[in-house]
């Protein structure tokens, strides 16, 4: 019995027309209308076939409805789909650089605070690392390697606006499409800029068919951080007195006493449960002649450390006018306020001191408690040598008063003229303003001795920022055969930075938070500072057949940052793809959808240096040391005037050079794909302070030199099926890279690192080098000794020490140190002189990975849908500083002796348990035994299951009694578990301080499980 | 074009600067700075003008002085080159700038003339220590904008370029004597001539040499007395003709600035300031003519007390606690050789003058404020008379040495009839300890026989010129190391 169903297909939120709506093993079918409409006549057990050119076909059962909405699936291979490429849009099938996209399906899939954070795993080539696990973290974003000792991160365009500085401000949920241009092809046209890639972000505009509501509420429940296993207060009193007695070291009568101290876990007392909220509204709509796409939205974010948190709260307006077929005016705003701080966070002064803490406080009379109930603080006895550098950190952060917020705003609005068909002209202008202001305050501390002074420290800033830019395109078909299409303009952009800030100690009253009750001012800054761009820029793209296309580029870019007669730069890249797939003798292959080949080869810049690097400056002020001298009989010091800083006026931008071959094949029925590309891209002339000759009057100069190579492969595969109601699709891919100095300045072998990130140095283990970036190997390699094992016996030292004394012409000389006694590490003399110097040091580790990828499961089932999703990264090391400050007794400053692990407490040498790992325990580390050394480098690979989603929609009918369009709610777990072998925390570890300071793990504050409830809302 | 140029407001750039006469003159103060350099001063200057020579020796790390052996990679070496290097290019950015400040009447025409005039001045006495030092280097006489990769000027080319920068001096710069006593310090026309005639010397353009000496008569006198020369409270005295002056700070302890020097408690000995780590030779002390008073103005040794009362040897704490305060340095029967008997017992007076320095652990005091005399008129007497003797005036030659030098040190005529060994000898005497001997050695074309004739030592080939610094060939490939390394 044959029955009159209704239905519309819908797929990327708006209906599809044209699409086949077909009864499965009959003739019986029909086009959808244009709202992507049908009515049918079937039998109630029919099953429909529903195909539309760039969706994956879905077979759907009737089962008695009488109205089937039916959802689409795009294929990430849909070829007509098309792609944001700079100053334009193009069809994937006609690209022909290597371009990554990501969906707004599948950023919804993992709730992230952060646009970057959403691209993790999901485009080839563009590695993304968490800096953290704190509330509002920064991330590391970097496409096909890192090319420069100095700024690696992407261009980022908003809309047609090339953002200086991140993406923090952006609401996810805003997000329709993000296009990651990676090669020198699909770069280009963003000039001095494009060197790191490029990251196209396109946000959500209205729809010309009435009004969309979206209702989004998302909660993240954050599980505590795992622990270190740090030793109790009856572990560490009698341990801490036996190693001070050993040293002659001073420690506390009590701590012998282990029964009468309080246990303090300092762990438990920090962490807690994090809540991630995030609600969003949006209304998008409107008709043929206004669109309108409205959003606001909140994150707010507590962490898992007590007393971090980060709001945000977004507002955006995209507002669209088409009055007439010849204009076109688009306008968008978006508006964020920030507002976030972490008190305790990564680092050897957080989270890094955290386990160091003595595990038991007694000094204040009043409590020996962290808190007691009446608010007394527990505090260490005061003035004691073996207290100092511990404090009672849930105080400090108690106590602390810190406020970081900042407004911004995004706005631009174009007007588009189409005079002539193929004839577009556009004008686009655009402000991005952003205004910062903060302050931190520490109250008098009375718990140490001398008692320290409040402190206030207030500052702000704003950035001011304006484009303009003015287009022309052009696209035309010849002969049916040949077609042009052509973007060419000019841009200018010119950003002004402004800021004060001040500091002092001594307030009149812990209350206040003002400057002016500073009694003793420790600094006083302001300054702005202004740069400008100029440039212009052409595309053309000649087709011919629809199947050999070549695309050449070029940017001529002016930048403000470089001196007369430097300032301007030519970047261009040339092109081609075959459309194999479509010759003619290809048709008889059916199973094959598309083939295609691509090649290109091109060049970008990286200008974003320091301002006014090119000039000298000079030195001034009232430095005793360096400028000044003597003068008359009665000797009176008058400063001087010395040039500081060798000028520069021939600094230039940093250029990439990149290649680049792709392939791309869809087969059965667009069900399985592949895109593979090969890269190598080599960036050279990038900044370094070189070593000059001494006839310049100054030991260095920052210069143009070098080169890094970054080559390998990526591959994407996606595999899609429907059968019946059921649609699933599993989708990998992966990224190699290899990273590679080829050129340092001329002479130099090596760079070690340029911050030595607040690393103690005392005793025998200076950690001043960690890094160390040498010819042939990569960028930011680990430096350090190699570890060799633990010396058993004194003979193993007599002997070696015999050896060295002997090469050193019977002058008494050391293996390591006079004082290396059994149980201390010993290290392997790689140069044979008999001795373990600092010529003895070698790489022991690179923080780049040698693969990374995401693999992602999604299916449907009638109302219910399912996503997995996978995040890996293999081959990279981690430098663990954290284990090595387990490891040892001494504080970070050097003073006193603190807290260790357990694991290395319980299984350490001593001569009745002579470990072959662990080192004996000393206060102070004279043999260098927590120097530097393979001995903390660690396999940082793993596996994680970044998210586990599974939803449930309403059915249509029952929705529609509720008048909505669509209700989806949810449950997700993020890092739900990770497979590692990495010992610490969270192997997911980004740069702590610039490309030579990655992959260091300090303390880092943790990611942790997350478990999502979330609601979508249409109607 | 100009959308492009963004003005620098924060950095403190040249444009930014300059706009009143105290930029400039502070400009020209940072050349001065140059001197103020711990290593600079002791390790640099003061080793080669006196260890080369073997009068005075080295305990500690640097012993290789006695063998001539001193390697390429010695930091002091490289301490000299790139300090004297980093006050030629402030001295070669100076000059365009106070050129630009005086067009633009920012300051006056006496001014500038005498700010050009301290900065030529200070160039050519970087240079003439260099050359001195190092045989030919590199001539930069511009701010240097392409990495200085350039190859070295023979020797004679630097000296010329000194002479040229003197005479330059010697035209802008005011006599010492016109100098406010707030200016003392400061460049003046007797320095640059001074300077000027010993580069004519190495040019062994004798006859203007003479030329140039000869002009100082009557602006610079000897002290009467040779002890007052080095006396503290005699700094700038009137025959002292340039000077560095130095300052004590409020810690003259380790965290010192670098406004005083280390030429002090280093050579004093171990007993008194635990450092001891340059002292004289025994020869030297033997050397000395009966009845020369510069003797005990020069150097002391077992038995004998400081010549100057302000230094007590019975006063040092040290002393007090450990030699029961004896007033000798050390005693004939326990000479004061250091805790490993490796040093002579003998002592260098000249740098041991400032009464303020103890140089003791647990005491402040171990650098000194005291200036340190560079050249002085009984120098430039000496260099006259070697002048004149080398252009064939030995009557006059030997006058000044009679009846100036030894008539003050005490001592009759010379009893030799070899003017160049006479000449030799009172060098010696004269300028043991300070900051120009083995200079003046070396210039007279003597050196090797008197390290030869003095000290049985015979200078390997070459090792009479420092080796240029291995860390700055490596970084400037077009400069050739001296044939002796």
């Amino acid at each position: 019995q044959q029955g009159t169903v209704r239905g519309r297909v819908t797929g990327d939120g708006a209906g599809i027309p044209g699409a086949t709506v077909q009864v499965k093993g009959t003739a019986t079918g029909t086009q959808t209308g244009d709202k992507g409409e049908f009515t049918l006549n079937v039998s109630p057990n029919a099953v429909l076939i529903v195909s539309a050119l760039g969706f994956a076909t879905q077979e759907v059962r009737v089962n008695n409805r009488m109205n089937i909405d039916i959802q689409m699936e795009s294929t990430a291979k849909n070829l007509e789909q098309l792609v944001v490429v700079g100053y334009g849009t193009q069809k994937r099938k006609d690209l022909t650089g290597a371009i990554s996209s990501v969906s707004a399906a599948q950023i919804e899939k993992v709730p992230v605070t952060t646009i970057d954070q959403a691209l993790q795993g999901r485009a080839t080539g563009v590695q993304v690392t968490n800096n953290d696990g704190s509330p509002g973290a920064a991330v590391s974003v970097r496409i096909r390697g890192i090319g420069t000792f100095g700024d690696n991160s992407p261009l980022y365009v908003v809309d047609g606006y090339p953002l200086s500085g991140g993406l923090s401000n952006l609401n996810p949920s805003d997000i329709a499409t993000i296009d990651v241009l990676k090669d020198a092809s699909a770069t280009a046209i963003y000039g001095n800029r494009a060197a790191n890639g490029v990251v196209v972000i396109t946000t959500k505009r209205g729809r010309k068919d009435g009004i969309q509501v979206t209702l989004d509420a998302v909660n993240s429940f954050q599980s505590k951080p795992k622990k270190y296993r740090v030793l109790t207060a009856q572990q560490f009193g009698p341990f801490a007195t036996e190693i001070a007695r050993q040293s002659n070291y001073e420690v506390l009568p009590e701590w012998s006493d282990p029964a009468s101290l309080r246990n303090i876990d300092w762990q438990d007392e920090v962490y807690q449960q994090g809540l991630r909220q995030n609600y969003n509204i949006a209304l998008r709509g409107g008709n043929d002649k206004v669109q309108t796409a409205f959003s606001a939205g909140m994150v707010d974010h507590k962490g898992v450390i007590m007393l971090s948190y980060y709001k945000r709260y977004n507002a955006g307006l995209n507002l669209d006018y088409t009055p007439n077929s010849w204009l076109k005016v688009n306008n968008s705003v978006k508006y964020a306020r920030t507002d976030g701080t972490v008190r305790l966070g990564s680092g050897l002064t957080g989270i890094g001191n955290l386990t160091k803490l003595i595990p038991t406080m007694t000094g204040n009379p009043l409590t020996d408690e962290v808190k007691d109930a009446n608010g007394n603080y527990g505090f260490y006895t005061k003035g004691k040598t073996v207290t100092s550098g511990s404090n009672n950190i849930v105080a400090d952060i108690e106590t602390q008063d810190t406020r970081n917020a900042s407004n911004n705003l995004l706005a631009a609005s174009a007007l588009e003229v189409t005079p002539v068909s193929g004839l577009r002209l556009k004008t686009n202008f655009g402000i991005n303003f952003s205004d910062y202001s903060g302050y931190y305050f520490t109250p008098t501390n009375n718990r140490v001795e001398p008692a320290a002074y409040p402190f206030y420290s207030q500052s702000a800033n704003n950035s001011f920022e304006w484009l303009w830019e003015n287009t022309v395109a052009y696209t035309k078909t010849f002969n049916k055969i040949h077609n042009i299409d052509f973007v060419g303009g000019v841009s200018s952009q010119k950003n002004t930075f402004r800021q004060i800030g001040a500091n002092g100690s001594q307030m009149v009253s812990d209350e206040l938070r003002d400057l002016g009750s500073v009694q003793r001012l420790a600094s006083i800054y302001g300054n702005q500072e202004t740069w400008s761009l100029a440039s212009q820029f052409g595309r053309l793209t000649y087709k011919l057949m629809d199947r050999y296309i070549i695309t050449g580029t070029v940017r001529r870019d002016g930048s403000s940052r470089f001196a007369d007669g430097h300032k301007w730069g030519v970047f261009p890249s040339v092109s081609a793809s075959w459309r194999l797939g479509d010759e003619s003798f290809m048709k008889g292959l059916t199973w094959l959808n598309d083939l295609k080949i691509r090649g290109s080869y091109g060049t970008a810049g990286n200008q974003n240096i320091g301002l006014f690097q090119y000039q000298g400056n000079y030195g001034s002020g009232t430095t005793q040391n360096n400028r000044g001298y003597v003068f008359g009989a009665t000797k009176v010091f008058y400063d001087g005037i010395t040039l500081q800083d060798l000028p520069n006026p021939n600094l230039v931008w940093e250029t990439s050079k990149q290649g680049n071959v792709g392939l791309e094949v869809s087969v059965l029925d667009n069900r399985l794909s592949l895109t593979a590309d090969y890269y190598r891209r080599v960036s050279s002339d990038f900044l370094l302070k070189v070593d000059v000759p001494a006839q310049t009057g100054f030991p260095n100069a920052t210069r143009n030199v070098g080169s890094i190579e970054n080559k390998g492969v990526e591959l994407a595969l996606s595999y899609r099926k429907t059968t019946g109601d059921f649609t699933w699709e599993i989708a990998g891919n992966v990224t190699t890279v290899k990273n590679k100095i080829l050129k340092l300045a001329p002479g130099q072998t090596g760079q070690s690192n340029f911050s030595n990130l607040g690393f103690p140095d005392y005793g025998g283990n200076t950690w001043q080098v960690y890094s160390y970036s040498t010819l042939g190997n990569s960028l930011g390699a680990f430096y350090g000794f190699k570890n060799g094992g633990i010396f058993q016996t004194q003979q193993e030292i007599d002997e070696l020490n015999a050896i060295a004394t002997k090469n050193n012409n019977g002058q008494t000389t050391y293996y390591q140190a006079s004082t290396t006694s059994p149980g201390d590490r010993k290290f392997i003399d790689l140069n044979g002189d008999g001795k373990i110097t600092d010529a003895d040091r070698t790489i022991i580790g690179s923080p780049i990975p040698k693969f990374y990828g995401g693999l992602n499961y999604d299916a449907a089932y009638k109302n219910f849908d399912l996503s997995l999703f996978f995040y890996y990264s293999v081959g990279n090391d981690i430098l663990n500083y954290a284990r090595r400050n387990l490891e040892s007794l001494a504080t970070n400053g050097g003073v006193g002796v603190q807290n260790v692990g357990e694991e290395w407490y319980l299984n350490r040498w001593t001569p009745t348990h002579p470990s072959t790992t662990y080192a004996r325990a000393v206060r102070e580390d004279v043999n260098g035994n927590t120097r530097p050394s393979d001995y903390y480098v660690e396999d940082g690979s793993y596996l994680r299951l970044r998210s586990l989603m599974l939803g449930y929609t309403l059915p249509a009918d029952i929705a529609k009694r509720l008048h909505v369009g669509k209700v989806r709610v949810y449950v997700s777990g993020q890092n739900l578990f990770t497979i590692t072998g990495y010992s610490g925390l969270d192997p997911e570890i980004g740069e702590q301080n610039g490309a030579t300071a990655s992959g260091i793990d300090l303390g880092t504050y943790p990611s942790t499980r997350n478990y999502t409830i979330g609601l979508n809302v249409q109607f | 074009k100009s959308f492009l140029e963004q003005k620098n407001t924060s950095g403190i750039t040249e444009d930014a600067l300059f706009k009143k006469p105290e930029d400039g003159i502070a400009l020209v103060t940072g050349i001065y700075n140059t001197f103020h350099d711990v290593d600079f001063m002791l390790k640099a200057l003061w080793y080669q003008a006196n260890f080369l020579t073997q009068d005075f020796q080295n305990y500690g790390a640097d012993v290789f002085f006695k063998t001539y052996e001193v390697p390429t990679d010695f930091g002091a070496l490289n301490t000299f080159w790139t300090r004297a290097y980093q006050g030629i290019a402030r001295a070669n950015s100076a000059f365009p700038i106070i050129e630009k400040m005086r067009s633009a009447n920012i300051i006056n025409e006496d001014l500038a003339k005498r700010l050009t005039g301290e900065a030529y001045f200070l160039r050519g006495v970087l240079y003439y220590y260099l050359a001195s030092n190092f045989g030919g280097v590199p001539l930069e006489l511009k701010t240097v904008t392409d990495d200085g990769r350039h190859p070295r000027n023979t020797q004679d080319e630097v000296f010329a370029a000194v002479a040229e920068d003197m005479k330059k001096a010697a035209d802008l710069l005011p006599w010492k004597e016109d100098l406010a006593p707030a200016d003392l310090g400061r460049a003046n026309k007797g320095a640059a001539l001074a300077y000027l005639g010993d580069a004519q010397m190495w040019l062994k353009k004798y006859s203007d040499a003479v030329q140039s000496y000869k002009q100082l008569q009557g602006h610079f006198q000897l002290e009467p007395k040779f002890i007052d020369i080095h006396d503290f409270n005699n700094q700038n005295g009137k025959e002292s003709i340039f000077e560095v002056q130095f300052i004590a700070g409020a810690d003259m302890s380790w965290n010192h600035t670098n406004n005083n020097h280390w030429l002090a408690s280093f050579g004093m000995p171990e007993e008194i300031t635990q450092f001891g780590y340059a002292y004289a030779t025994a020869d030297l002390y033997n050397s000395f003519e009966p009845g020369d008073q510069r003797k005990a103005a020069t150097v002391i040794g077992p038995g004998d007390t400081h010549p100057d009362p302000k230094c007590q040897i019975s006063k040092y704490p040290r002393v007090i606690s450990n030699f029961g305060g004896i007033n000798t340095c050390g005693t004939k029967a326990n000479p004061w050789k250091g805790s490993d008997k490796a040093r002579s017992g003998y002592y260098g007076v000249k740098t041991w003058r400032d009464p303020n320095v103890t140089g003791n652990t647990g005491d402040i005091y171990i650098f000194s404020g005291q200036n340190v005399i560079m050249m002085r008129y009984g120098q430039v007497l000496l260099s006259l008379a070697e002048a004149l003797h080398k252009s064939g005036n030995d009557g006059e030659a030997i006058d000044i040495i009679n009846n100036q030098i030894r008539h003050r040190a005490g001592l009759g005529p010379v009893s030799g009839t070899n003017v160049m060994n006479s000449l030799l000898d009172e060098y010696r005497h004269e300028l043991a300890g300070e900051m120009s001997l083995w200079y003046m050695l070396r210039r007279s074309g003597e050196h090797l026989r008197f390290v030869k004739e003095k000290y049985g030592i015979t200078v390997p080939a070459g090792k009479d010129l420092m080796p240029i610094p291995q860390i700055q060939i490596g970084l400037n490939q077009q400069l050739t190391q001296n044939p002796g390394y």
